[in-house]
């Protein structure tokens, strides 16, 4: 067998083992075990630790391309403020992200025996970016036009009544969970850090790699990063969902690549190898 | 005048925004809460403008059948539908919803899903141990990618520790080196632009 023809495989052998190692996992999950990494462990931690009632803040801002990642992480995370009894209020900065959110939020409220408007409002999508966010810490109202994502004016909702301002003392948390820009850095730069809020980010694994210091600095306090983080976060809450489900799928995913990386390195040093001997 | 004007309603904007948070005057009389409105009024105009704009350019396509104006016919039914349609429903109508709900997410889903596809063939054709610097972060993105996941902490217990301390210690050095230096790379845009030295916003050509 000539080694080197490894290094120059057709790529149509990758896409065909790629798609048979993803697809085979979602029937026949493999349930591989997973440790639950100080990052999620804090994550949750913070959640748990607030006293029931309080106002937290989630930042939705992601469109159906990362929905793979951010949909199982917002699930959880509403889960578990829910459980917990914490008031909830949704924004989104991505014009693709507000009827993502609903299709997650709204069945679980239900499920769970929630009140829109007393549990949890969803403002939807505001133009804008970090200013429509720097203008939520002066007035929810003024910034988000008087109404939800229905159109509904905010005054006819309790909850809206209480919190009037994204400001310490009215919100207790603010959680972000985001793939991109406007994101998690709208609301450290304006919001978490200069009104010393406790913050959280749920970003994609791609993200996390520019997410770490503020975690090592604690100006995030925890992180879920993308599939694997929500995955984690679930086992924590026992409730095991859609993350834990396609773990597996991404663990074979991620393996497979390495291998062919491998085999195309294999492929490489064969090939100097016989370039070597044939000049000598 | 095409360039002047825009590059002094830049300046007057950014010094009047400066002054209205950095003076007691400014925050009395609520200048950011005003400006702030003003901004997403403005912002939520630039959609309309940047549809119509959108519109003149794929109807020009169309009309001279350029190459791929098919597509373009695509863009403008789309971009126009969700509009009318939304003039009738608002975006919470059932018809709306079940044609975003329908369309979007799927499509946008399919098109990250095919990238997975690419990624894994471009990883193979592109990850070669060809120096060190190569070697190095083919092996460190190896661990990472193995410290994520299950699978590499079934075959080693250690590799999520070694993925946490790579991702602790030299990502956050390198990531803290490179945010501190877009920052003071953003600072000194946005001092051009206040001075009006910046103008590649205004656009070229003749005043």
């Amino acid at each position: 067998m000539k080694w080197s023809r490894l290094s120059s495989l057709d790529v149509r052998w990758i896409y065909v083992v790629f798609l048979v190692v993803l697809v085979i996992p979602m029937f026949r999950p493999l349930g591989l075990p997973m440790s639950i990494t100080p990052e999620v462990r804090d994550y949750a931690n913070t959640i748990e630790s607030l006293p029931p009632g309080s106002v937290v803040w989630i930042g939705a801002d992601y469109s159906p391309g990362s929905a793979a990642e951010n949909n199982p992480q917002l699930a959880a995370t509403f889960r578990h403020c829910m459980m917990k009894g914490h008031k909830v209020i949704i924004l989104e900065l991505w014009e693709q992200a507000p009827d993502i959110v609903r299709s997650i939020v709204d069945p679980i409220a239900r499920e769970m025996g929630k009140v829109y408007g007393v549990d949890y409002v969803n403002l939807g999508y505001k133009p804008g970016g970090g200013v429509a966010v720097l203008a939520m810490t002066r007035d929810i109202k003024t910034a988000s036009a008087g109404v939800d994502i229905s159109g509904t004016k905010l005054e006819n909702f309790p909850l809206m009544q209480q919190v009037t301002a994204l400001q310490k003392g009215q919100v207790q948390l603010v959680i972000s969970i985001n793939t991109g820009s406007p994101g998690y850095a709208d609301y450290l730069n304006y919001v978490t850090d200069p009104l010393g809020i406790p913050f959280l980010s749920c970003p994609t694994a791609g993200m996390l790699t520019g997410q770490m210091p503020f975690y090592r600095s604690k100006q995030i306090r925890g992180l879920l990063p993308g599939l694997a983080g929500a995955a984690q976060y679930e086992i924590w809450l026992k409730q095991p969902g859609d993350a834990c489900r396609q773990m597996d799928a991404q663990s074979l995913g991620h393996l497979i690549v390495l291998l062919f990386v491998a085999l195309g390195n294999i492929g490489y040093f064969a090939s100097r190898k016989e370039k070597g001997g044939a000049s000598k | 005048m095409k360039r002047t004007i825009p590059l002094i309603i830049t300046s007057v904007t950014a010094l009047v925004l400066i002054l209205s948070q950095a003076t007691m005057l400014g925050r009395k009389l609520e200048i950011p809460k005003i400006l702030d409105r003003y901004y997403l009024l403005a912002q939520a105009g630039a959609f309309m403008l940047g549809s119509i704009g959108r519109t003149r350019l794929h109807l020009q396509n169309i009309i001279r059948r350029r190459e791929g104006y098919a597509y373009s016919i695509v863009l403008l039914v789309a971009l126009w539908g969700f509009f009318i349609l939304g003039l009738f429903q608002t975006s919470n109508g059932r018809v709306y919803q079940w044609v975003f709900n329908a369309t979007l997410p799927h499509l946008e889903s399919t098109t990250f899903a095919v990238i997975a596809f690419y990624i894994a063939s471009a990883a193979y054709r592109a990850f070669r141990m060809r120096n060190i610097d190569s070697s190095i972060l083919l092996i460190t993105g190896a661990l990472v990618i193995l410290g994520s996941v299950p699978i590499g902490e079934a075959m080693w217990k250690a590799l999520p520790s070694i993925k946490t301390w790579i991702m602790n210690v030299p990502n956050s050095a390198v990531q803290r080196g490179l945010q501190i230096c877009i920052r003071v790379g953003s600072f000194a845009v946005a001092l051009r632009v206040l001075l009006a030295l910046e103008r590649a916003h205004v656009g070229r050509g003749s005043d």
